[in-house]
C-alpha cells in the first residue's frame, strides 16, 4: 500500500457558480476603463483599418467610392511618403545604435561607482522626464548660428559656422545629435536595471580565475546583458520610428527647412491635418502599425526565449 | 458550537485535458462536538484543506450539507459564517500594525473605535502578543506572526475556528511550543476548532478528536487516544504513530501466521480465515525481546540511542522491524534473538482491501 | 592599488563629464534665461549672466498669459491623472481578482492593443473630440487618456502578487469586494501606485501634439503649447523664450529630484514590457 503520496493535484475550481451577480461586479467595476477604452482606442483603431481601405474618402461629406488598395498606392508612389521612409530608416539607424553604444558605457560606469550614484542618476535621467517642446526650444538656442553654443564649440576646432537648422547637408546631423542625446536616459536605465539584476557571482568567479576588467566586460558582461541590449534596441527603434515631436519644434512646425525631413509620423499628421487626406493618413498609420507590430512580434519572441533569464 | 456535516462531497476539473472531475472529498459525513480539538489529518492531495475552506465557505460544495449547530450555512458566504480562518502563511495584512490587523474585523463591522481598541487588546493579552501592538507583521517572528493571525481570527468572537497548517511555517523548537499555545488559546477562549495538519505527531499531541482522509475519503474520525489503539484499516494504523508501525505480510493459518521469506510461524490470538493474505502490523512498543516464551527467530541489524531505550532495528525473514528494548540489554549487531508480540499493538488487516479482522 | 584607484578616478571623471553633457541644455537654459538681450547675444558667450535679471520671465507672464497655461496644466495634469488612477485600481482589481468567464480571453486582447500607436488613433479621435462638443475644452485633454492598459498591465501584474489568503482572510472578516480593495489592496499596492501615478502625471505636463489639434483658443492652452506659441509672440529672443521654457520645465525638474527613483524605477519595470 502506496502511504504519503507526494502528489499534490492541480485543481481548477469549475463548479464556481456562475450568477448575475458574480457578473455584475466585474463590469460594473472595468465599465469606465471599458468605455474609454472603446470610445478612444477600440473604436478608432477599426475606423483607421477600414479608412486605409476607403477610396476617394470625401473628408467632409464621409463618402467615399469604394474598398481597395488605393490609398496604399497613392502613398507609395507619393515621393514625400517614401523620402518619409527612407528618413525615419536613416534616423533610426544612426540614433539607435549610437545611443545604445554610449548608453552602455555610462550603464557600466554608473553601475559600478559606489558614491555620488544620486547625483549622477539624476543629471543622467533628467532629460527623460522634462517636455519635448521646451527641450526642442532649448535645442534651437543651442544650434543658432550666430550666438548659438554649437558653433562656438566647433569654433575651437577651427570649423566654421553651420547653420545646423537651416541647410540642408547638415539638419539630418542636427536631430541625430538630439535624439541620441534624448534617447540616453531611457536605455540606461534600462540597461542599468539588467546588469543589476546579474549576479555578481559570476565577477567574483571571473575575478578569481584572474579575469581582467576588459575580459569581464566583453565575456560576462555583455553576453549576460545581451537579451537586455536586444529587448532596449527593439524599444527603441520603435520609439525612434515614431520621431516627431522634437522635429516639429526644432523646426517650427515645418518638415525640415527645405521640406527634406519627413518622416512616417510627419507625413500621417500632414495628410490629414493640413491636406484633409484621411484616407493616405489612415493607410501611413496602418505601415506605421504593420513596423511596429512586427518588432512588438519581435520583442515577445525574444522575451520568451530568455525567459530563464529573469 | 457543534458542526455537522453530511455527505459533502467536493468535485474539481483536472486541469489536464481529459476534463475529467477530480473528487477532492468524497461524500464525507462527520459531527464535531462543542468546543473541542478536532484535526483533519492526512497525506497532501487527501482534501483536507478543501474540508477545511468548505468550512470557512471559501470553496462552494458539490453536494452535501453544512450545519453549525443545527442552521444549515451550506450556501453562506464566508462573511456570514461567524468563523475565523488563520492561514499557513498568516495572511497578515502588511500595511497595517497588530493593532490594526486584529482590528480589522470590527472595523468591517462598524464597531466604535475605542471598544474596538478595548477588545484587540482584550484578545492580544491572551495570545500574548500585547508588548508588539505597534509592529508591522515584517517585524515580527514566525511564531508571534502565528499569534496575531490567531487573535485577528478570536476577536470577533467566531463560533468555529479553522487553523490551515498553522505549525508547518515554523521551525521545530518553535512548533512545539507553539502546538501547545494554540491547545491553551483553544481551551481558553473555549471555541470549536478545526485544525488540518499532515504531521500525525502534530495531531495526536494537542487535539481531542482526529479525522484521517486519505484521497478524499474519510478513513476514521475517533478520539486521539481511540486512533491509535484501535486503529480502523491498515492506512490508520499505518498513518498515525512514530516511529511507523512494523508490517508483517503473509498467510494466515490457524497455527500462525506464516510470514513471507521465512520459515517459522508468528503467532497471532486475531482470527481470520484460512489461507487468507494478510498483514500483521505491530506498534514498536509491542515488541517483547526479553522473554522466554518468545519464539520468532530474528537477526539484529541495528541499534540507535532513544534516550532511556534502544531503538532495535531487526529482522525476521527479509521483513525490516522495529522495537524499543532497555538500554541493559545485551544485543549487538548481528545478534541473534527471540522476539514475540504483545497482543496489545498488534493488528491484523487483509493485505488486499487493509480491512482489519 | 595605485592602479585600480587610477581606473576609479578616470571613471568617475568620465561619468562626470557626461552627466554634465547631459544637464547642461538645462543648465543653459536658466543661465541664458537670467541675461539681458545684449548678453545673450554677445559672443563669446558669458557663463554666468554678468547682471542677473528677471525681466524676462516679468516679460513671458506679461506677453503671454503662462499663469493661465499654468493653471491649465496643472487642471489637466490632476484630474486626468486622478481619474486614470481610479480606472486603472479598478480595472487591474477586476482582471486580478475577480473571476468571469472570458477574463484572461479579453486582457490579453487588451494587451494587444498596446501596439497601436497612438498617431494613428488621433484621426478619428479628433473627430470624436469634435463630435462629443468637447472642441476647445480642457476635458478634450483629459477624457481620451484615462483608460491606459498599460498601468492597468503594470498595477494587475503586482495585484497578482499579493497571496489569494489575503483575500480569503478579508472576505472571512466580513470585508466586501470593494473593502478589501479599498482597505487592502490599495494600501498593499502603494508604492506602484505612486510611481504610475508620477508617469502618468508627466505624461500629462509634457504632452503636446494632441491639445494642438484640440485646442484653439489661448484660453484653454496647456503649457507646452502656450510656449510653442510664444515663439511667435517673442520673436528670435531666446533669452525671452529660455524663460519660457523655465516655467515649463522647473516644476519637472522640482519633482524629479523629489521623486527620482520611484520614477525610474517606474520606467526600468515597464520600459521593455511595453
Amino acid at each position: 500500500m502506496a502511504v504519503r503520496e507526494k502528489k499534490v493535484r492541480k485543481y481548477k475550481d469549475s463548479d464556481e457558480k456562475i450568477t448575475a451577480r458574480s457578473l455584475i461586479t466585474p463590469f460594473v467595476f472595468s465599465l469606465p476603463f471599458m468605455i474609454g477604452l472603446l470610445i478612444f482606442t477600440v473604436y478608432p483603431f477599426i475606423r483607421a483599418v477600414l479608412l486605409s481601405f476607403m477610396e476617394d474618402y470625401r473628408f467632409l461629406s464621409g463618402k467615399f467610392s469604394g474598398y481597395g488598395l488605393g490609398n496604399y498606392t497613392a502613398i507609395f508612389s507619393d515621393p514625400n511618403f517614401i523620402n518619409a521612409l527612407k528618413s525615419t530608416t536613416k534616423y533610426v539607424l544612426i540614433v539607435v545604435p549610437t545611443s545604445l553604444v554610449i548608453s552602455i558605457l555610462v550603464a557600466v560606469g554608473l553601475n559600478n561607482v559606489k558614491k555620488l550614484q544620486g547625483l549622477f542618476q539624476t543629471a543622467y535621467f533628467l532629460p527623460m522626464v522634462t517636455s519635448a517642446t521646451a527641450v526642442g526650444m532649448i535645442f534651437r538656442w543651442l544650434y543658432d548660428y550666430d550666438y548659438g553654443l554649437f558653433n562656438y564649440f566647433i569654433g575651437f576646432l577651427g570649423i566654421d559656422k553651420i547653420h545646423w537648422l537651416a541647410d540642408v547637408k547638415y539638419t539630418m546631423a542636427s536631430i541625430c545629435i538630439y535624439g541620441i542625446w534624448s534617447m540616453l536616459p531611457f536605455t540606461i536605465i534600462l540597461l542599468l536595471a539588467g546588469l543589476q539584476n546579474i549576479d555578481p557571482i559570476y565577477y567574483t568567479a571571473a575575478r578569481a580565475d584572474g579575469a581582467k576588467s576588459k575580459d569581464i566586460f566583453f565575456n560576462i558582461t555583455i553576453p549576460l546583458l545581451a537579451p537586455t541590449i536586444i529587448l532596449t534596441s527593439i524599444v527603441n527603434v520603435m520609439s525612434a520610428f515614431k520621431v516627431y515631436d522634437s522635429l516639429f519644434v526644432l523646426y517650427g512646425a515645418k518638415p525640415g527647412p527645405a521640406f527634406n525631413l519627413y518622416t512616417v509620423i510627419y507625413y500621417l499628421y500632414d495628410q490629414f491635418w493640413n491636406k484633409n487626406k484621411l484616407g493616405y493618413a489612415a493607410a501611413s498609420a496602418m505601415i506605421l502599425f504593420v513596423i511596429i507590430a512586427l518588432f512588438t512580434l519581435l520583442q515577445n519572441l525574444i522575451t520568451r526565449k530568455t525567459n530563464y533569464y529573469n | 458550537m457543534k458542526v455537522t456535516i453530511k455527505d459533502l462531497t467536493k468535485k474539481f476539473a483536472s486541469r489536464d485535458k481529459t476534463g475529467e472531475m477530480v473528487t477532492a472529498v468524497d461524500t464525507l459525513s462527520a459531527e464535531f462536538e462543542s468546543g473541542k480539538l478536532i484535526a483533519l489529518l492526512g497525506p497532501s492531495g487527501c482534501g483536507k484543506s478543501t474540508m477545511l475552506n468548505m468550512l470557512s465557505g471559501i470553496l462552494p460544495v458539490t453536494s452535501g450539507k453544512i450545519y453549525f449547530d443545527d442552521v444549515d450555512v451550506t450556501d453562506l458566504s464566508p462573511d456570514k459564517r461567524e468563523v475565523g480562518l488563520v492561514f499557513q502563511n498568516y495572511a497578515l495584512y502588511p500595511h497595517m500594525t497588530v493593532l490594526e490587523n486584529i482590528c480589522f474585523p470590527l472595523k468591517i463591522k462598524k464597531v466604535p473605535k475605542a471598544e474596538r481598541i478595548e477588545k484587540a487588546v482584550e484578545i492580544a493579552k491572551m495570545v500574548h502578543i500585547e508588548d508588539y501592538l505597534k509592529r508591522l507583521p515584517k517585524e515580527l517572528s514566525g511564531g508571534q506572526q502565528q499569534r496575531v493571525a490567531i487573535a485577528r481570527a478570536l476577536v470577533k468572537k467566531p463560533k468555529l475556528l479553522l487553523l490551515d497548517e498553522p505549525l508547518s511555517n515554523l521551525d521545530a523548537k518553535l512548533r512545539v511550543e507553539m502546538r501547545e499555545e494554540i491547545r491553551r488559546i483553544q481551551r481558553e477562549s473555549g471555541v470549536t476548532t478545526v485544525f488540518v495538519t499532515h504531521d500525525q505527531e502534530e495531531a495526536t499531541s494537542i487535539s481531542d478528536y482526529i479525522l484521517l482522509m486519505k484521497l478524499g475519503v474519510m478513513q476514521q474520525f475517533s478520539a486521539t487516544r481511540e486512533i491509535y489503539n484501535n486503529p480502523g484499516n491498515l492506512f490508520v494504523a499505518d498513518f498515525i504513530g512514530n516511529p511507523t508501525i512494523n508490517q508483517i505480510h503473509g498467510t494466515y493459518t490457524a497455527d500462525g501466521i506464516k510470514a513471507d521469506g521465512c520459515d517459522e510461524l508468528i503467532p497471532c490470538a486475531i482470527k481470520a480465515n484460512e489461507g487468507d493474505r494478510v498483514v500483521f502490523a505491530v506498534r514498536p512498543e509491542a515488541v517483547i525481546f526479553e522473554n522466554e516464551k518468545n519464539t520468532v527467530n530474528a537477526t539484529v541489524n541495528d541499534l540507535y540511542s532513544s534516550g532511556k531505550d534502544w531503538l532495535v532495528n531487526f529482522m525476521i525473514g527479509d521483513t525490516d522491524l522495529r522495537g524499543y528494548c532497555d538500554a541493559d540489554f545485551n544485543v549487538s549487531e548481528g545478534s541473534k534473538i527471540k522476539v514475540g508480540f504483545k497482543e496489545k499493538g498488534a493488528f491484523l488487516f487483509n493485505e488486499a482491501t487493509g480491512e482489519r479482522y | 592599488m595605485k592602479k585600480i584607484k587610477f581606473g576609479t578616478i578616470a571613471r568617475y571623471t568620465l561619468l562626470a563629464i557626461g552627466g554634465i553633457i547631459m544637464i547642461f541644455p538645462f543648465i543653459w537654459m536658466l543661465i541664458s534665461s537670467l541675461k539681458t538681450w545684449a548678453e545673450c547675444g554677445s559672443m563669446p558667450p558669458t557663463w554666468w549672466p554678468k547682471d542677473p535679471t528677471f525681466e524676462n520671465y516679468v516679460y513671458a507672464f506679461k506677453t503671454a498669459p503662462f499663469l493661465k497655461y499654468f493653471r491649465n496644466s496643472l487642471i489637466v495634469t490632476v484630474v486626468c491623472t486622478s481619474i486614470t488612477m481610479i480606472n486603472t485600481i479598478l480595472c487591474a482589481f477586476t482582471f486580478s481578482r475577480l473571476k468571469f468567464p472570458g477574463r484572461d480571453l479579453i486582457f490579453s486582447i487588451m494587451v494587444s492593443l498596446m501596439m497601436i500607436p497612438y498617431e494613428m488613433l488621433i484621426i478619428t479621435n479628433y473627430t470624436t473630440i469634435v463630435k462629443l462638443k468637447l472642441y476647445d475644452t480642457l476635458a478634450a485633454l483629459i477624457i481620451p487618456f484615462t483608460s491606459s492598459i498599460f498601468y492597468t498591465y503594470i498595477l494587475r501584474n503586482f495585484f497578482l502578487s499579493i497571496p489569494d489568503s489575503l483575500y480569503y482572510s478579508a472576505r472571512i472578516d466580513g470585508a466586501s469586494n470593494w473593502q478589501y480593495l479599498w482597505e487592502v489592496m490599495v494600501p498593499i499596492a502603494k508604492p506602484s501606485l505612486v510611481t504610475i501615478g508620477l508617469l502618468n502625471a508627466l505624461t500629462c505636463w509634457n504632452s503636446f501634439m494632441w491639445s494642438i489639434l484640440v485646442v484653439g483658443s489661448v484660453e484653454n492652452r496647456t503649457l507646452p503649447f502656450g510656449l510653442f506659441a510664444f515663439t511667435d509672440q517673442a520673436g528670435v529672443r531666446f533669452e525671452r523664450l529660455m524663460a519660457g521654457s523655465s516655467i515649463v520645465v522647473i516644476p519637472v525638474i522640482i519633482l524629479f529630484l523629489f521623486c527620482r527613483k520611484q520614477i525610474v524605477t517606474g520606467v526600468s519595470k515597464g520600459g521593455l514590457k511595453g
